[in-house]
């Protein structure tokens, strides 16, 4: 058609709601002589979000029906062209590798470093500019621009910036400068009419292709631009934000002059701000905000999620009532479930298999999928049951080992040992990142995740993203080690986004640069606190200002126009807006951004209405007349067992409700992997040692003290050393101990000095008591026993402990059991019961006075208790302080919310 | 000085000031005003740094400023006239100022760069952020590393130990065998604490622990090796004299005296010197370590004739020598200890911060650590400031009395390097209040102020004030302060305070000390654990005075008068109007039992955070439960959770079932329809979560737990009424909780509980605070509080509880440090040991230290007392053992005696007002929420069916416009592109087809077709053809359909076809389907 140069038409349109149904008006009537075939017309859009209204506003303007334009974007365009270009992930990888080989920064600053740069170059590229030829001039226009001369760090920054960037410039082209080539290709061809929609001032791109273009064929430029207000709203908001460079008048006299120019405000009723006092309230008001417009019958509603963690939970709010959001931005795929797979299987990779880490793997929904549900679930009972009774904290061989030696865990080791398969799929050492990505998805193959991770729509994002990579680096050689690899995939899950696209909802929830020149009826801007709600500022590797100016760089002015254009453009363009924030977090004090203060404070002054409301009540948190938990005192006579061990009494003695949760429901805390010694496992360990000295020497007296401290050390070693061999901080246990062996060889010889000989350890017992209509079954093992040669027997209990303690606890013998319990259960030729204190030098017994009338009373109240009980007694839950602080039933007594608490 | 006149001089934009300002006073109004008047006199808002000690302080002073600026911009003139002349503008500055004053609004907010407000944290943090390249810093995420990265990586340096075979590793065995795992665990990690103080000190690199310990050497006057007991015994005169002494030893014919004899020959028979010593040293010296006495002089002459006075001389002698030996001893103890914790200690610190490294973390002792460093390197700093836009040119701090020696030297290392005539050098404004410096556990150094005070007012010029007129506190109040601490010369800063509040009533009541009731009986039988509780051993001081607290609260709300701060008015006293001071949090459930028991509405510092309390354990046990079937415990307690319900009975009854674990029982139960209703429901709600658990992120699956719980509702009804706003906010902050750690990466339940165990193990300020609950919400209440947690705050009504308590818990195996805030780097740097092993040397070092605690104490008590707006009472019980140091109880009755008031009152009688009723509020009903209907759709999830039926559309599109067979369109992963061109390609080479795509054959195509009827309707083509005879429209369909299917396609066809006849008349308009195998169908 046409063949000649002719300037670009810009038209600068009013940034009004109808902007884009403008911009089609001018299209038709521009090209009325073609219709109805707008085929052959090219109209590029900035984004794809607006070709639906582009669409209806065309119809609309051409009043009959229509072929409709080319309706694409400039990175459509170009990509249609062929234009992809070196894939940015090929072009990182070269990056780093270049860094890599420079040796200037530590290894572990590598990737941000380069992720950095690459967002200078990409900054660079779009817009048009580049660094100068010379690494001088660039170094002495920092210079200037830093007012510092002659600086060391000047240089090496002018430096490193500049190799690279001539580095990079010598690759193949990336995706910028692909673009930028594609699209002038497409210029020299242009052969039809091109019109474009323009967000505001054109990009650098945009730019250049619309001159090209109009070498050939003519373009029209349609330019949203705030000063041209018409509408009301618009230009009470340009009082606000006067648009233009320009030093606009003082606040107060724009606002005069606003209420002069509008004796009504435009924007009551229709902008309000909602300062919540925490992030569930918050959430309410967003969610009250949207129920409201939506029993209104509002059909197009956007949620602009600047604070994502409050749109979360409205979200979830909204989900309650059955109102689905359609989620444009998406998540980052690491917050995906599919991804937390990954991660799991990496850590179980890196830290051999660490209990945790193995559990978080095998619990994934994804792993083992190939099995049925039901021998999936008991498989993962046994491995978890398993690991804890073994104390298996990590190694994946080990804890196969351990397993398949034993019946019951058959399921378990099936998984270990599918797990092992998977974790030899992974490279050993350094390898390329295909063969890394290889690697990992063979592994997941192996654990029976893959299928699973297809079907589901993040997982099968996550699948494709992994081959993806694997492709567009399958040439490059570099090798890289597993950590550089794992931060490289960190990275790349960090920035790619999985968007739920299965919903369709009048709820459309967005960023607020997303919303330019679209139409809702309603929106909500959550989180329009000063944090949430700023200008998105670029400062890669340069963050100052007169450099970024000299550079050419994009500076914080421009983001600031730009947020105030959006909100213009959002608050304009919709009926309602609603912006929430939080006036507090935890106690620091929040405030509303200063965009919206800055209106704010103008309605305020103008129209004596400052737009802010309270959200409507949240959950009412005033106390309710309420009647709180009453103690529980369940009696339950058919489950009192009648066999019972020395430690139930005394749990029976601590708390009846204790005892009837431990003894009558049968509940006990889980057991758990123990990574290192605890006192209790310290305890344990004295009494196997003692025990085994004690089988191997019955009588000390006459041995020489030497021989017998080192053999009692060798012994202690042995007990110890696969705890040390485990965690090296154990050797302290040990030295505790050991600092007890003389000691403990003097108070033995002492003890036999006075008659007494070991007479066993670690004896089971059982004694009947008589109940009113039966016999209870006392039982408990004894630490040891003592014999004198006239037969009376003393029965000792090793406590490592502080022997005060066990002063005080033996002085209210009544309360104590443990003594009178053995005492009792060992028999009536028993003269002593002690405690034996093993903790610093000098170990020394803590004996029960009245040995065997405290075992006869004991004896006697526990059968009047069990007694009571097997006729209906309850057991209250009045454990004092002391018993609570470290029960496990605290939370079915349910202590805490008793109306009274007993002392 | 005049309160107006020193307002004027603090205020004065042109000087830099310190100003020491007593509490109350007004540090927060007059810092912002300083700012406000730094903006007026034409400051621009970028060049105004203002720091801090606390977030929430410095975002309390930028929303004092925006409320200002905001009163500036839009309030009268009159109002704006006399704000300004409140804050020292002369009246004929006014008119002048007035444009401006208007503006500054505006120019605040949208000032690049913005004014800065800032803590010393979040500035330092800036600086890092903004390091230049050649740092090495980027990428670090400020991360407060606590005890749970400490801990990883302490078993990570323990294993690598055991691998290694070095110093570090000797050294570490060394302090595990001799002072144990949790003391060699506490040492270490105290010295990381303090890794800047040890890179300042010692230096940084390999060499640190050798410089740190050659210092050491000499503080303690020691060799490299221990050589004291070697040295004495290889003085021969000092064993020639022992030997003498012994001769004349044996001549007495006392038995004590020839076991010492006895005792000094065996030394040369025994095995090595230390033993030898040993022997020595009990001969000369009792048990204790003290010089053996003698009976008498007259004694020994009879014992020993003629050389008893050789005899005595020697006893003196040598008695010295061992005792000196025995000092000398115990320094080298003291150095062997540094020594390993040195050694070991490099090496721990090494090996965290390795582990940081990696990971790019850094804590703000790193973060202090770095800029200290960048800072103190002159063309560094400067390009530091640039790169930042930093040109500060106003510096105000806050607070001052807070800062850490090593802030100050930052500062000074900036501040020091301005010329006086450098035109841009800052000003600079400090206030602080040394009196209140309780932050020494935080290594504040309050010396530090009159250091930085004394280094401004040479170098700045600055003006030195002193404000001590309280707009806070009643006279009388202050007459008690002002009795207390006047007279205290370990109290320095302290003037006499005066108050403005002339006519506020005040009170200062001192309750007499609780005494221990006389001891109960022991009981005569056996205590029946069924019947009665354990009886608690403690006595029942404590209990009394929470009852006195009580009791007197009750009788002071609805009564006393109180002066509303906001109105000025007198009202009845309200419990919002009580602060319940502590220094200890351990002691509170005794208080809160107490306050419960009386009805009292309270609202208490939590004891350990939120995870500790019983809602969030209710949660975890649930969450717990949903992925551990084989967890009983868990599953019973989520069953007696208020969520849940369950009874006992019910619990019995899944008791008595015979399936392996609970679950099974509780499904099996509610299977077979055996269950109670409240076990019904528990398992159907359990099931459902139980699924949604695999596939929902952990806080959509708490919500909907909480949703279909009817989880508020239920807790509501059963948590006491005191409790529920408390409970309330907890509940929030569990969720809140799980949407801030689920929103980060790589999410899972296993790995959300593990955090939650991590963290509720964690304790200390990592542990996750209970929920906040603010003050409009939580109603009418009594404040309990740490006095550390109070600084900052107010009331009318103040209560010290436990005021006579002076026991300070030891600080075992801490850190000696002194950095005198006038050096550059600490003098002084050792760990203190066990007592007995710690020499003399040190001893000024350590006194130093305790006559800093003690003025802590002083400052708490300050701070405590200043408080009190009107009413001030302490309380405390009398301590079993008396003890040296006197209580605040004990001042306040001294100073309560020196005043002349009897029965430990001072001030006025409360006037009383009548009580208006003190009924608990009836219930709120919870709000409805608004009905609504549901909006939007779930769609089935896009099969692989489906994508392959775009993909290959996308593909066909591309080929058909001469795309690049080489590479696929956009949209189709580059793996899937050969088969999906192989299937494109068969079709486009069809025969039957090939009119279609052959240029030759139609006048002209379109792909994906575009067309809009006027209705609005919009509709796409795949393929639109203009032959010579006809148009053809095209769709392509990747499966055989089905004959309904079949039905609306074809439906659909017609529709294109009277669209394209619409469009284009004239030419007859023909369709077809296009299948996969190449095959048309006409339609
Ligand atoms: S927490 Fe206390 S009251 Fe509850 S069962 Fe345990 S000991 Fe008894």
């Amino acid at each position: 058609m046409h063949e000649a140069a002719r300037p670009v038409v810009t038209l600068r349109l009013p940034l009004t709601a109808d902007f884009v149904d403008v911009c089609a008006q001018r299209i038709v009537a521009e090209a009325g002589a073609q219709l109805p075939d707008l085929s052959s017309l090219l109209v590029v859009l900035p984004s794809p979000a607006l070709a639906p209204a582009l669409r209806q506003g065309l119809a609309a303007a051409a009043g009959r029906a229509l072929m409709l334009p080319r309706i694409v974007t400039l990175a459509q365009l170009a990509a249609a062209a062929n234009a992809g270009g070196q894939p940015e992930s090929l072009r990182q990888l070269a990056l780093y590798r270049l860094l890599r080989e420079r040796g200037w920064f530590t290894d572990s600053a590598l990737w941000e470093i380069c992720a950095e740069l690459i967002a200078l170059f990409d900054e660079l590229n779009e817009r048009a500019i580049g660094l100068p030829e010379d690494e001088d001039i660039l170094l002495s226009r920092l210079e200037q621009a830093y007012d510092a001369r002659g600086s060391q760090l000047l240089r090496f920054e002018a430096e490193v910036v500049h190799r690279l960037w001539r580095a990079e410039a010598a690759g193949p082209p990336g995706r910028h400068a692909a673009m930028a080539m594609a699209l002038a290709e497409l210029a020299g061809k242009a052969a039809v009419p091109l019109f474009m929609l323009g967000e505001g001032e054109p990009r650098p791109v945009e730019r250049l292709f619309c001159e090209a273009w109009s070498l050939r064929q003519p373009v029209m430029v349609f330019q949203p631009q705030r000063d041209a207000a018409v509408e009301a709203p618009m230009r009470a908001l340009n009082y606000a934000w006067p648009p233009g460079t320009d030093e606009p008048p003082p606040l107060a006299v724009r606002a005069d002059a606003a209420r002069a120019a509008l004796p009504a405000s435009p924007l009551a009723g229709r902008l309000r701000l909602i300062g919540a006092a925490s992030l569930e309230a918050e959430a309410a008001a967003v969610a009250a905000e949207v129920k409201r417009w939506l029993a209104a019958g509002r059909t197009a509603i956007a949620l602009v999620a600047a604070d994502r963690v409050a749109a979360r939970r409205a979200r979830a709010l909204l989900e309650r009532d059955g109102i689905l959001v359609q989620d444009e931005t998406g998540w980052k795929l690491s917050t995906t479930r599919a991804a937390a797979l990954v991660d799991a299987w990496l850590e179980v990779v890196a830290a051999d298999a660490y209990h945790r880490d193995l559990l978080d793997l095998v619990k994934s929904p994804f792993v083992f999928g190939d099995l049925p549900e039901e021998s999936r679930q008991a498989g993962l009972l046994q491995l978890e049951e398993g690991l804890a009774r073994h104390n298996l904290a990590y190694g994946l061989g080990r804890c196969e080992a351990v397993l398949a030696r034993e019946d019951g865990f058959s399921k378990a080791v099936d998984m270990l040992k599918r797990v092992a398969a998977a974790r030899r799929f992974m490279p050993r050492s350094g390898a390329t990142v295909a063969d890394w990505l290889a690697g990992l998805e063979q592994a997941l193959q192996a654990m029976g995740a893959l299928d699973g991770l297809v079907r589901d729509e993040a997982g099968a994002t996550l699948v494709e993203l992994l081959r993806t990579r694997r492709e567009e680096l399958a040439t490059v050689p570099a090798r890289l080690t597993f950590s550089e690899w794992r931060e490289w995939l960190n990275r790349e899950l960090e920035s790619a986004a999985f968007i739920d696209r299965s919903i369709d909802s009048p709820l459309v929830m967005t960023h607020l640069a997303a919303t330019r020149l679209r139409r809702f009826d309603a929106a909500v801007l959550i989180g329009a606190d000063g944090d949430n709600l700023a200008p998105v500022l670029s400062r890669a590797v340069f963050s100052n200002q007169a450099v970024r100016s000299d550079l050419g760089l994009s500076l914080s002015a421009e983001a600031t126009a730009r947020l105030r254009d959006d909100l213009s453009g959002l608050i304009a363009a919709c009926g309602e807006v609603t912006a929430t924030w939080q006036t507090m977090r935890g106690d620091e004090a929040n405030l509303l951004c200063p965009e919206l203060s800055l209106l704010s404070v103008l309605h305020a002054r103008a129209w004596g209405d400052d737009l802010v409301t309270k959200p409507e009540a949240a959950a009412a948190l005033e106390p309710l007349a309420g009647e709180g938990t009453a103690m529980p005192r369940p009696a339950a006579p058919h489950r009192v067992p009648l066999r019972l061990s020395a430690s139930a009494y005394a749990s029976l003695m601590a708390c009846p409700y204790q005892f009837f949760a431990r003894r009558l429901l049968g509940l006990a805390e889980a057991e758990e992997v123990r990574e290192a010694l605890e006192k209790r496992d310290y305890g344990e360990f004295v009494h196997r040692i003692l025990q085994r000295f004690h089988a191997a020497h019955a009588q000390l007296s006459g041995q020489p003290d030497a021989a017998l401290a080192a053999d009692l050390e060798a012994i202690s070693r042995e007990v110890f050393a696969p705890e040390i061999a485990e965690n090296f901080l154990e050797h302290a246990w040990l030295a505790r101990w050991l600092e007890c062996v003389p000691g403990y060889i003097a108070w033995q010889k002492a003890r036999e000095a006075s008659g007494w000989r070991y007479a066993g350890g670690e004896l089971v017992r059982e004694r009947s008591l008589p109940l009113a209509g039966g016999e209870l079954l006392l039982h408990g093992r004894l630490d040891r026993l003592d014999r004198r040669s006239d037969g009376s027997e003393a029965v000792l209990d090793y406590k490592t402990q502080d022997g005060q303690a066990l002063k005080r606890r033996v002085a209210d013998p009544g309360e104590d059991v443990q003594l009178a319990c053995y005492a009792l259960l060992q028999g009536e030729q028993v003269h002593e019961a002690a405690y034996v204190a093993l903790d610093g030098e000098a170990p020394f017994s803590v004996p029960l006075t009245e040995v065997q009338g405290m075992a006869r009373a004991q004896g006697a109240r526990l059968a009047a208790a069990i007694d009571a009980l097997r006729s209906g007694a309850a057991l209250p839950a009045h454990g004092v302080d002391a018993s609570c602080a470290w029960c496990e039933m605290r939370g079915l007594c349910r202590r805490d919310y008793h109306n009274q608490l007993p002392r | 000085m005049s309160p107006p006149k020193l307002i004027a001089q603090a205020l004065d934009p042109r000087h830099s000031v310190v100003v020491e300002a007593c509490a109350g006073s007004g540090k927060t109004w007059l810092l912002v005003s300083r700012i406000l008047r730094l903006l007026l006199d034409g400051a621009s808002p970028g060049e105004v740094l203002a720091i801090t000690y606390t977030r929430k302080a410095a975002r309390e002073i930028e929303a004092r400023l925006s409320d200002w600026l905001r009163l500036l911009a839009i309030g009268s003139d009159n109002d704006v006239r006399d704000f300004l002349l409140q804050r020292a503008l002369k009246p004929e500055e006014i008119d002048a100022a007035m444009p401006r004053a208007r503006g500054l609004y505006e120019r605040v907010l949208s000032a690049q760069p913005s004014l800065t407000v800032s803590t010393f944290h979040g500035w330092f943090a800036r600086l890092v952020q903004g390091a230049p390249l050649s740092s090495d810093l980027a990428g670090f995420v400020l991360h407060e590393s606590g005890v749970r990265l400490k801990d990883e990586v302490w078993q990570l340096f323990a294993t690598s130990c055991g691998r290694r075979n070095d110093a570090a590793t000797a050294s570490l065995l060394w302090l595990l065998q001799h002072v144990g795992a949790e003391a060699t665990r506490k040492l270490l990690f105290n010295l990381s604490e303090r890794r800047a103080e040890w890179h300042a000190y010692a230096g940084e690199g390999g060499a640190a622990p050798v410089r740190a310990l050659a210092g050491l050497r000499e503080c303690l006057g020691v060799g490299e090796a221990p050589a004291a007991i070697d040295n004495l015994l290889a003085d021969e005169l000092f064993m020639r004299k022992l030997h003498e002494y012994a001769e004349i030893l044996r001549r007495s014919d006392v038995e004590g005296d020839q076991q010492l004899a006895a005792r000094l020959e065996e030394v040369s028979r025994a095995a090595d010197n230390p033993a030898r010593f040993s022997r020595i040293t009990s001969a000369l010296l009792t048990r204790e370590g003290t010089p053996r006495q003698r009976k008498s002089a007259k004694k020994d002459q009879e014992r020993f004739g003629a050389a008893a006075a050789r005899f005595a001389e020697l006893h003196a002698r040598l008695g010295e020598r061992v005792l000196a030996t025995l000092a000398a001893r115990r320094e080298e103890q003291a150095y062997e200890l540094n020594a390993h914790v040195f050694i070991a200690g490099a090496a721990w610190m090494e090996a965290l911060e390795q582990y940081k490294r990696e990971r790019r973390l850094m804590d703000f002792t790193d973060l202090e650590w770095h800029v200290s460093r960048m800072l103190a390197d002159e063309p560094r700093a400067a390009f530091l400031q640039a790169r930042l836009d930093a040109r500060y040119r106003h510096i105000l701090l806050d607070e001052f009395q807070d800062t850490n020696p090593l802030q100050w030297q930052i500062l000074l290392a900036w501040l020091a390097a301005y010329g006086a005539q450098d035109a841009v050098r800052p000003r600079v404004f400090v206030v602080g209040d040394p009196k209140q410096s309780i932050y020494r556990f935080r290594r504040a150094e309050p010396r530090v102020f009159d250091c930085a005070a004394a280094f401004l007012q040479a170098e700045y010029g600055a003006h030195r004030l002193a404000n001590d007129t309280t707009r806070r506190n009643a006279p009388r109040l202050i007459e008690v302060v002002n009795q207390i601490f006047a007279e205290t010369p370990q109290f320095p800063h302290f003037r006499p305070h005066c108050s403005l509040n002339e006519s506020l009533p005040g009170r200062v009541e001192l309750l007499p000390l609780c005494v221990r009731e006389a001891a109960e009986a022991p009981p005569a039988h056996l205590r029946n654990p069924l019947a009665t509780p354990q009886a608690v051993a403690e006595d029942g001081r404590r209990r009394q005075e929470a009852a006195l607290l009580a009791a007197r609260i009750a009788e002071t709300v609805g009564r006393w008068a109180v002066v509303d701060r906001d109105s000025g008015c007198t009202r009845p006293a309200r419990y919002g109007d009580i602060m319940v001071l502590t220094r200890r949090r351990g002691i509170l459930p005794e208080y809160e039992r107490a306050l419960r028991a009386a009805g009292i509405p309270y609202l208490s510092v939590g004891r350990g955070g939120l995870l500790r309390t019983l809602e969030a354990a209710d949660l975890t046990a649930l969450l717990r439960c949903l992925v551990t079937t084989a967890d009983d415990l868990a599953l019973a307690h989520a069953l007696r959770s208020p969520l849940l319900g369950a009874g006992d009975e019910d619990l019995l009854q899944l008791a008595g079932r015979g399936e392996p674990n609970w679950w099974q029982r509780l499904q099996g139960s509610a299977g077979e329809g055996s269950a109670s209703s409240v076990l019904a429901r528990a398992a159907h709600l359990l099931a459902g979560w139980r699924e949604a658990a695999a596939l929902l992120p952990v806080h959509d699956l708490l919500d909907r737990i909480y949703h279909e719980g009817d989880l508020v509702v239920r807790y509501r009804a059963a948590v006491p009424a005191a409790l529920w706003p408390g409970v309330a906010a907890n509940l929030e902050a569990f969720i809140a909780l799980a949407l801030r750690l689920d929103a980060g990466r790589y999410p899972s339940l296993p790995r959300f509980l593990d955090e939650l165990a991590r963290l509720g193990e964690a304790g200390g300020e990592e542990a996750p605070d209970e929920g906040t609950i603010q003050a409009a919400e939580a109603g009418d209440r009594v404040r309990i509080l740490t006095i550390h947690g109070a600084k900052g705050l107010e009331a009318p009504i103040v209560w010290l509880i436990d005021a006579h308590n002076t026991h300070q818990p030891p600080d075992a195996w801490s850190l000696l440090l002194d950095w005198p805030p006038e050096s550059a780097q600490p003098s002084h740097l050792s760990v203190l040991g066990r007592k007995d092993e710690c020499g003399a040397r040190r001893t000024a070092l350590v006194e130093a230290e305790a006559a800093f605690a003690a003025r802590e104490e002083f400052n708490l008590l300050y701070v405590a007392l200043t408080r009190a707006q009107q009413f001030f009472f302490a309380s405390g019980i009398a301590s079993g053992h008396s003890s040296m140091k006197s209580s605040f109880w004990d001042r306040i009755d001294a100073a309560l005696a020196a005043l002349g008031s009897g029965e430990g009152v001072h001030g006025d009688t409360p006037s009383t007002v009548e009580a208006a009723s003190k009924a608990m509020h009836p219930a709120a009903p919870l709000p409805q929420s608004i009905a609504c209907s549901p909006a939007g759709i779930r769609r089935e999830a896009a099969s692989p069916g489906k994508t392959y039926g775009a993909r290959l559309h996308a593909a066909l599109d591309w080929l058909s416009s001469a795309g690049d067979a080489g590479r696929p369109p956009q949209g189709i992963p580059a793996a899937d592109w050969p088969a999906l061109r192989a299937a494109a390609r068969a079709i486009l080479d069809a025969p039957q087809l090939s009119g279609f795509f052959d240029p030759s054959c139609h006048l002209r195509a379109f792909n994906e077709a575009e067309f809009a009827l006027p209705g609005g309707v919009v509709g796409r083509i795949d393929r639109l053809v203009e032959m010579p005879e006809a148009y053809w429209v095209l769709d392509y369909k990747s499966g055989r359909p089905e004959a309904a299917l079949l039905e609306r396609y074809r439906l659909q066809l017609e529709n294109y076809r009277s669209a394209v006849a619409m469009l284009f008349p004239g030419k007859p308009v023909r369709c077809g389907m296009v299948f996969s195998d190449g095959e048309l169908l006409e339609i």
